[in-house]
């Protein structure tokens, strides 16, 4: 049982401000995802929590009891890092046996949890084995296994998929979403990775330049996005933007018009409409119609990207699954006015 | 095909010359060591004899003069790498005040001319009683070795990953035990480079036993072969035989650390 609470926490490097103001809530068996650009503090957050780093102000509390000055070891957590971390100079097995052995357990016990351990990750066979002889999956499963014998409270994880190839990632990802059901613990995950953020995690926190911009399970943070940075790191391909100035006390894209009840106030407006909300037929009357000219198309395996550009030459991405587009052919595409995400001018997002 | 051909002869010439300018020197204390007494100069010996070395090796003072250098070698090899650990690793991990300029201390006492030092050190060791005194050696051997092997240790110490040390830290291995369970076994290869060039300085170290011990029974080797030169005459197959009485220990050593010495110069820890 443990929640992670993180209160109105600031650090300094030097003169640098690494984090400002963090506030941060993390339940009891979540699987929380900290996701930003590098440099944005996700690690200095993470660190935090394990103690390898102290805030220059503000509080971290297990469980409400205030941990912020603990030492790692006293905190119960335990880490698995980018590059593994393993050490280099002793075997697998060893390397699973060391936080046991820094806690003073005894010997049979340590050999009847790595083997346990050992079974869930399927690295029995590499038991005997060094650090280097092992290929980047096995070597995280390691890390992953050494985290796992010593049943800490809390799991702090390090972008722990960056250093791997796609298909390891992915199947180390599923087993990763499948401990965490079964072991039910609270996991806190760094990632610069917008995908594995929103496929693991039970919610997401997204940190820009050590401000937290939005906290919210994924659909939320994907579909309404409190700015337009969110709206940008989310999505793949990014999400199309469009900047409107006022003309004629209204907005338009092109010769269509652009309603809200809320626009009146406003001098700029950003449209966000994510690529597969953009419709090559029109559903209803409140979609927007935009003349494009699709340039290129790039085939996914379920359907298509078009790229395409629009009268006033802005490129803008499409999803689709009609295979029969033709090429530099002007066509009308219309943004479906439901899913559009409206900015202000500070870039936060508005209702419509 | 002839001009390439000329040059590899020159080339090949010069460097024979060279390594006869340096084998030379070996050939004669090694022709001399088997030679009888009356053998001197650069000359084959009408016949080879093992007497020098069963002179030197029955010779208590010799024998002592040997086991006093070890003792001293060792003592002060053993001193200078155990305190360079602790600086080493705080000058490579932590952060504080004054560090860099305390770094660049460091690297200057590196080079400097330590036996400036040796009189002052001489007087100082009289009043406090450490003159004549094999402590007092090892201690000024020690101090001596000092400066280049916390640098050369702290150098190593970096190499190891930031994410190895934080590992350690978060399973539960405080300073002293990650330092004794993941620095030191990672970074053996240079500690054995270390203690080997530490052994090796000090075995052939000659000033500093020689102007801080007085008592001939505490001389190590290394002044004690000096002491042939004080007789009348220069027993030098005598010599020539402890002398290389003189080279075998560091010998033994380099190969027995051969291993880490490879691995020590080409590339460090690898993660």
């Amino acid at each position: 049982m443990s929640s992670v609470e993180l209160k109105n926490i600031n650090k300094m490097y030097d003169k640098v401000t690494v984090l400002k103001d963090l506030n941060l809530k993390i339940e009891d068996q979540e699987f929380f995802v900290l996701l930003g650009p590098s440099g944005s503090g996700k690690s200095t957050t993470l660190n935090t929590m394990a103690g390898l780093d102290v805030p220059t102000s503000g509080n971290i509390l297990f469980d409400s009891e205030d941990v912020t000055y603990f030492d790692p070891n006293k905190r119960g957590v335990a880490m698995v890092f980018q590059d593994y971390a393993l050490y280099p100079h002793m075997n697998v097995y060893k390397n699973m046996a060391f936080p046991l052995k820094m806690k003073r357990y005894k010997n049979e016990y340590i050999d009847k949890k790595i083997n346990e351990v050992a079974n869930i990750l399927g690295i029995k066979e590499l038991l005997k084995r060094l650090p280097r002889e092992l290929s980047g999956g096995q070597a995280q499963r390691v890390a992953l296994g050494r985290a796992l014998v010593r049943d800490p409270k809390i799991f702090l994880l390090d972008e722990p998929l960056s250093n791997l190839d796609a298909k390891i990632r992915s199947q180390i990802r599923n087993e990763l979403k499948l401990i965490h059901s079964d072991l039910k613990k609270t996991f806190v995950y760094v990632t610069h990775d917008q995908q594995e953020a929103m496929y693991l995690g039970d919610r997401v926190g997204i940190l820009n330049e050590g401000v937290i911009q939005q906290i919210g399970t994924p659909q939320e943070v994907y579909k309404h996005p409190k700015n337009i940075f969110v709206a940008k790191f989310l999505g793949e391909p990014e999400i199309n933007i469009f900047e409107l100035d006022k003309n004629d006390g209204g907005f338009k894209i092109g010769d269509a018009p652009v309603d809200g009840s809320n626009l009146d106030a406003l001098n700029k407006l950003t449209l966000g409409i994510r690529p597969e909300n953009i419709l090559l037929k029109k559903r209803s009357e409140k979609d927007i119609p935009l003349k494009i000219v699709i340039r290129a198309k790039e085939f996914t395996g379920s359907g298509f990207i078009l790229i395409a550009s629009t009268e006033s030459g802005k490129e803008i991405r499409i999803i689709s699954d009609q295979a029969n587009m033709e090429i530099d052919e002007p066509i009308t595409a219309y943004i479906d006015y439901e899913n559009s995400i409206l900015f202000d001018e500070h870039g936060d997002s508005i209702n419509k | 095909m002839i001009k390439i051909k000329l040059r590899f002869v020159v080339v090949y010439l010069v460097l024979t010359l060279l390594a006869l300018a340096f084998l030379i020197p070996f050939i004669w204390l090694f022709v001399e060591s088997f030679s009888p007494l009356n053998n001197v100069g650069f000359t084959i010996p009408n016949r080879f004899t093992l007497d020098p070395f069963r002179n030197v090796l029955t010779n208590g003072t010799f024998i002592r003069s040997i086991y006093m250098g070890l003792i001293q070698s060792l003592g002060a090899t053993f001193l200078s790498v155990m305190f360079a650990i602790g600086p080493a690793y705080v000058f490579s991990r932590k952060s504080f005040k004054l560090k860099t300029p305390l770094m660049l201390g460091v690297l200057l006492l590196t080079g400097f001319p330590v036996f400036s030092l040796l009189v002052p050190t001489f007087i100082f060791f009289i009043d406090i009683g450490l003159y004549n005194t094999v402590i007092g050696v090892i201690l000024f051997l020690g101090v001596l070795n000092l400066p280049i092997d916390i640098w050369i240790m702290k150098n190593s110490f970096d190499q190891i990953p930031k994410s190895i040390e934080r590992a350690s830290i978060v399973d539960g291995a405080g300073t002293l035990k990650s330092l004794f369970y993941v620095f030191i076994p990672l970074t053996l290869p240079i500690m054995a480079v270390l203690i080997i060039l530490n052994f090796v300085i000090n075995w052939g170290n000659f000033y500093v036993p020689f102007i801080l011990l007085s008592s001939s029974h505490l001389l190590p080797i290394s002044v004690r072969i000096y002491s042939f030169f004080g007789a009348f005459s220069v027993r030098y197959n005598e010599l020539a035989a402890l002398s290389i009485i003189y080279t075998v220990p560091a010998v033994i050593l380099y190969i027995f650390a051969q291993k880490y010495m490879i691995k020590a110069l080409s590339g460090g820890i690898k993660g």
